[in-house]
């Protein structure tokens, strides 16, 4: 069921009356879990048998570690969890790329027969619920979580339908605080929470949702069509032609997975819900390091939380494990994107820059270079130049052919000047670029402006109405003419 | 102890004291990223002479967070 289809807005129409309308919590609470469980359902028919799987067994090892008091008993059920999570996404996300791995090697060493694929659907959401899983169970084993009380409350966790098929990633000591009710702001008592629509909720969800539906139906799917012309076939294109390419495209992918990400924030806070941002004005990011920050948050704090900092956390004074480090997570993070080599090159390029900059930082920074970093001309120079290497890592996000990709790259950085080409580019695609650079102004004006969504949710209704109007008026008027899938509903 | 704990945020994260409250932490500070958190974390360890645990870093969203992990540690910090 796509955000992005008239399906999914009746089904969120209908989880509203019946939540808003029937005020008993045991009601509300298992009418959740059950209208999650369609929603993948319908999205995803049988292969909702291992959600479940991923919920019943999470729970129970989670129990399990919690209460153990022998260490050996407690690993074991962690290693079981860990195990089962890893196991599980691998088999369905990652074995037919490891056998076309062996078969290539094979077939380069003459060894015979090739071991067939064996062409496995890859189940929707898979990489969002196993990621919370187990930073579920990685945290009760760190002793910084207490496990649900009750299967009901944790299935409402890991199935809760706005983030399940494509994150953000939630996190449990995050979210089980919400389903109970709050006594002050630092108590919950054990009472289920009663969820009520008000209309502030009500306000703030539907300005983030348009805020979503706008970035991926009115942007996204726009500027998608410049995206394949230019990408689909690099070679033979200029310098100047393959950057509007990227820069196309890492406009693209912004718009596709934020704009999920507020239509399910924006869901979940109607709901009464708080989902910390994905994403924060990312292409105003100073730093390699600065740009995760405002990146994919909730995969990249995942990876800082349950891989960087156990990596680094005892000799994080060795410049080589901290290289090391940086580079193992960045390509997990690539990895955890698909079973493609261009994904490992992708976070293998973001870890190197990532790594250098943190090791340049480390050593060599001084009063001086802090001092004009903070200046406004070291602020433009460094954002410049850190999304002109974001852009580039954009080329191996798309393209999957290495002599596409190497050729697209090899002109990014070394400038051929040719113009011709790069003008009948533009010129044929007149309302993609027109959309890039309102895009850009957008971008600018939501920087400078900070919480837009806020401040548009606060707004007096007619003024609010107003913005929201020309939202779907410019949706409608753009219209690609079919629902497009969101991008990363294949990760 | 609060100020001890302000003044090292403030000079980890290259900002004035001033805009510090509890509620500051990486949402609201730029500079607040994974690098500079290990910072953090090394220069609170060497000052209030302690060490803390990888869930008790993982744990940190606010500066009051840092507070209520120092608590645990036997760190007299004012409210």
């Amino acid at each position: 069921m796509l955000f992005n289809s008239l399906d999914f807005l009746v089904f969120f129409f209908v989880v509203m009356c019946i939540i808003s309308f029937f005020k008993f919590r045991r009601f509300q609470h298992l009418f959740l879990i059950f209208s999650s469980l369609f929603f993948l359902y319908y999205t995803d028919n049988y292969l909702i048998t291992l959600l479940i799987f991923t919920i019943l067994l999470h729970f129970y090892v989670g129990r399990e570690i919690f209460k153990s008091k022998n260490i050996f008993r407690k690993k074991i059920f962690f290693i079981i969890g860990i195990v089962g999570s890893i196991g599980i996404l691998g088999f369905f996300k990652y074995t037919d790329f490891v056998i076309t791995q062996f078969n290539f090697f094979g077939s380069y060493l003459d060894l015979g027969s090739e071991i067939p694929l064996l062409n496995l659907a890859l189940p929707i959401g898979i990489s969002f619920y196993t990621f919370q899983s187990m930073s579920y169970i990685i945290d009760i084993y760190r002793g910084s979580l207490q496990p649900s009380k009750t299967l009901k409350e944790y299935a409402v966790f890991v199935a809760f339908f706005p983030p399940l098929v494509a994150g953000p990633i939630l996190r449990a000591n995050e979210f089980l605080p919400q389903l109970r009710e709050k006594i002050s702001q630092n108590e919950i008592s054990q009472k289920l929470k009663l969820f009520v629509i008000t209309n502030q909720n009500l306000k703030f969800g539907i300005t983030l949702m348009s805020i979503g539906f706008f970035k991926k139906m009115f942007f996204s799917d726009n500027i998608g069509p410049l995206v394949n012309n230019i990408f689909s076939n690099p070679i033979g294109l200029e310098s100047f032609s393959i950057m509007i390419g990227t820069i196309a495209f890492g406009i693209q992918l912004y718009c596709d997975f934020s704009g999920y990400s507020d239509i399910a924030i924006g869901a979940a806070a109607i709901l009464g819900f708080k989902i910390p941002l994905n994403f924060n004005k990312p292409f105003f990011a100073s730093s390699p390091s600065d740009f995760w920050t405002r990146w994919h948050i909730s995969l990249s704090t995942w990876v800082r939380d349950y891989l960087y900092y156990p990596l680094v956390f005892k000799n994080r004074n060795s410049n080589s494990l901290v290289f090391i480090s940086l580079l193992i997570s960045m390509l997990l993070m690539g990895i955890w994107h698909g079973a493609s080599w261009n994904f490992l090159i992708w976070g293998g390029i973001h870890g190197l820059f990532l790594a250098c900059y943190t090791i340049l930082r480390k050593n060599f920074s001084s009063n001086s270079t802090k001092k004009f970093f903070k200046s406004k001309i070291g602020k433009i120079t460094s954002i410049l130049i850190t999304q002109y290497l974001v852009f580039f890592t954009f080329i191996a996000f798309w393209m999957k052919d290495f002599t596409h990709m190497a050729y697209a790259m090899e002109k990014y950085v070394f400038l051929d000047f040719a113009t011709e080409g790069t003008i009948q580019i533009i010129r044929d695609n007149e309302l993609p670029i027109l959309l890039i650079i309102l895009f850009g102004i957008l971008h600018f004006y939501s920087y400078k402006q900070g919480n837009i969504v806020e401040k548009i949710s606060k707004m007096k209704i007619h003024y609010w109405a107003g913005i929201l109007f020309v939202f779907f008026i410019s949706i409608a008027m753009f219209y690609v003419g079919s629902a497009r899938e969101f991008i990363y509903f294949q990760f | 102890m609060t100020d001890s704990v302000y003044e090292i945020v403030a000079k980890v994260f290259a900002i004035s004291i001033n805009d510090i409250t509890d509620q500051s932490g990486p949402e609201n500070i730029e500079s607040w990223d994974s690098f500079n958190g290990l910072v953090l974390v090394d220069e609170l360890e060497n000052f209030f002479k302690i060490k803390f645990s990888i869930s008790e870093i993982t744990d940190v969203k606010t500066v009051a967070d840092i507070k209520r992990h120092l608590k645990n540690h036997d760190v007299i910090v004012d409210e």
